[in-house]
């Protein structure tokens, strides 16, 4: 894409097209949180108040890291932040874009900024965040 | 927080990057390729006491045999996450982390009560001693009021 398209094109990718449990509970086992909200149902519901268990939020920045890795590598990367917005649960279906949103020289190379947003089913944003990316000139 | 060392295991990158669904070969354990951004998340695994990893004999704020909370308390949320980079962590290395408490503040919540947010600064060096990744956490604690 940052070959291709100018500051303001972006891309839409369908991330994940149903979260079930057995993705929250292997993300707990890689990342090594075992918070009882993301995998036990009794304790998300009747202690934490929510509908069911949660992903995490750091699975969705994970997932949601691709759509700016899949374009510019790992090696790249300069920045990556972001916000949670809205819990992802059970059932969920999770579409990811990135926008390319400006490109500044450096010393080094050109600074290529993204910002990331993504949706569940519903419409719903449950993450965003923004991306700097260093790349040759 | 004393020092916290970080062995970057290929396998454990290999998992890191299947739990977030990236089917990158790349991240297939190779040595000193690059592991998913958000990998140092997995320094979970290297804390001792981490509060959040179940220990045979230990109290456990959860379900057991059957449905054990009693009556709806604080959860800490994560809210939002930044990484810097100066490069990517590699399959191999053995990293440091040192974690340090940033900013807090607290704002009103929706119902009427107050919201709790603070940092927590987590700086990873590489075998120079350079910090390659910083991670900045920001949690929330709310329930407090409700």
């Amino acid at each position: 894409m940052t070959g291709t398209l100018a500051p303001g094109c972006s891309r839409t990718v369908l991330l994940h097209p149903e979260i079930s449990r057995a993705t929250i509970v292997q993300y707990a086992g890689a990342s090594g949180d075992y918070n009882p909200l993301h995998h036990d149902e009794p304790y998300a519901v009747e202690r934490a108040g929510y509908g069911s268990v949660i992903a995490h939020g750091m699975f969705t920045m994970g997932l949601s890291a691709r759509l700016v890795t899949d374009l510019v590598g790992v090696e790249s990367l300069r920045e990556y932040t972001g916000r949670f917005h809205a819990p992802v649960v059970p059932g969920d279906a999770l579409t990811g874009t990135v926008t390319l949103t400006g490109t500044t020289p450096s010393a080094t190379g050109v600074l290529h900024s993204f910002e990331v947003q993504t949706l569940n089913q519903h419409g719903q944003l449950v993450f965003s965040g923004t991306a700097i990316a260093e790349l040759p000139a | 927080m004393a020092e916290l060392r970080f062995p970057v295991d290929p396998v454990h990158v290999m998992l890191f990057a299947r739990a977030v669904c990236d089917d990158n070969p790349a991240y297939r354990g190779e040595a000193g390729v690059a592991a998913p951004p958000t990998f140092t998340e997995a320094l979970q695994q290297f804390i001792p006491g981490y509060p959040w990893r179940p220990r045979p004999g230990e109290p456990w704020p959860a379900s057991a045999k059957a449905a054990t909370v009693d009556r709806p308390g604080t959860v800490v949320l994560h809210a939002e996450q930044r990484f810097t980079y100066t490069r990517p962590v590699r399959v191999g290395e053995v990293l440091v982390a040192r974690k340090r408490t940033g900013n807090s503040w607290q704002k009103p919540s929706r119902a009427g009560g107050v919201l709790s947010f603070r940092e927590i600064v987590t700086d990873f060096h590489d075998g120079d001693d350079a910090v390659i990744v910083s991670s900045v956490a920001v949690e929330v604690e709310i329930g407090a009021d409700r």
